[in-house]
């Protein structure tokens, strides 16, 4: 036969609980599929409970739901991470464009001082006394800096995998 | 789920789901591995089962897909699945077991060997085999008789003693 016996059911359902009633024993004796149904459980309970020759390394519950616990709060802390560095960048460049504009609007001052001598914008605003400009530059550099830290080290960290943890037995 | 109820759950399916993963990719530290990811994976999830039943049907359904995902990782890298792997006899089995079972075990398909074990060894429903196997559970019966076939007729099964007990 190529397709399963219909009353495969009514033997599956004697195999499991270990009852056999009397329709079960009459089909069982006639039917070809069914007494191979009968022969693969057998064997397949017999080779599932046997014990196995390499004993399991099993993980202890504790180790499990303590190492659940921390691998947790180490993704709230990615997550925290990651919202962070994307507030850094945003930051940065409001700061960035805040230097610009500051730049842009004393550039009168700013190339008279740059043109005429050998100082860079940077010292030129500084010369002119824009003390604002000089606090959004370097703010700019610091937020870029630390997003740019950031990155490698996570770089680093995903090139290095993932970290190994020991086991415990129970 | 608090830890004395997950530690109560870990003591009942450990032993079994490591057996079930150690059948399936016939790699004891594999099992191991599986076993533990399954767990993590498991209590991470944060998942709100009616009761252990489907609690276990969801540890198992996430330790088959673990194996699924091992053997693609593997077939991505060599270029193909090495289901059926070959181990040295002594991994395999007790020498008392029957090595021939372990044998025609390992020329079964995951998928086969996941519903024998499943239907057999755990001793599942149809229902709760199509969950923990995402599949059909009007398909099970099909594949179920398939995989048995195959495996008796690796095994050569010929004889069957009808039970005489009665209820
Ligand atoms: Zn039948």
């Amino acid at each position: 036969m190529t397709k399963p016996c219909p009353k495969e059911s009514l033997i599956e359902t004697a195999c499991r609980s270990g009852v056999w009633d009397e329709a079960a024993c009459t089909h069982l004796a006639t039917c070809a599929d069914c007494q191979e149904l009968v022969l693969v459980a057998k064997e397949m309970l017999r080779f599932g409970t046997a014990p196995p020759v390499p004993q399991p390394n099993l993980p202890s519950a504790a180790f499990l739901w303590h190492r659940a616990y921390t691998l947790n709060q180490e993704e709230i802390l990615h997550r925290t991470r990651r919202w962070m560095r994307w507030f850094y960048l945003a930051a940065g460049s409001v700061f960035g464009v805040g230097f610009g504009g500051w730049t842009w609007l004393h550039w009168g001052l700013v190339k008279a001082d740059f043109v005429s001598g050998s100082q860079s914008v940077l010292a030129a605003t500084a010369s002119n006394g824009g003390k604002a400009g000089i606090l959004l530059f370097w703010l700019t550099v610091l937020l870029f800096g630390f997003n740019l830290l950031w990155t490698w080290q996570e770089w680093r960290g995903l090139k290095t995998g993932l970290r190994a943890y020991p086991r415990t037995k129970d | 789920m608090d830890e004395s109820e997950f530690s109560r759950f870990h003591h009942q399916t450990a032993r079994p789901l490591w057996a079930y993963l150690h059948r399936l990719t016939s790699d004891p530290a594999l099992a191991d591995d599986l076993l533990q990811e399954a767990y993590l994976r498991l209590l991470r999830s944060r998942v709100t089962a009616p009761d252990e039943i489907h609690l276990k049907a969801y540890l198992y359904r996430i330790a088959t897909n673990l194996v699924h995902d091992h053997w693609n990782r593997q077939k991505q890298k060599t270029g193909y699945v090495a289901e059926a792997r070959q181990m040295a006899p002594e991994t395999l089995v007790d020498p008392t077991q029957d090595f021939a079972m372990a044998q025609a075990f390992q020329k079964l398909t995951l998928q086969e060997r996941s519903l024998l074990w499943l239907a057999y060894v755990e001793g599942h429903l149809h229902r709760e085999i199509s969950q923990v196997l995402h599949l059909k559970e009007g398909s099970i019966r099909v594949l179920l008789f398939r995989a048995r076939r195959k495996l008796a007729q690796l095994l050569q099964l010929e004889e069957v003693t009808v039970p005489k007990e009665k209820p």
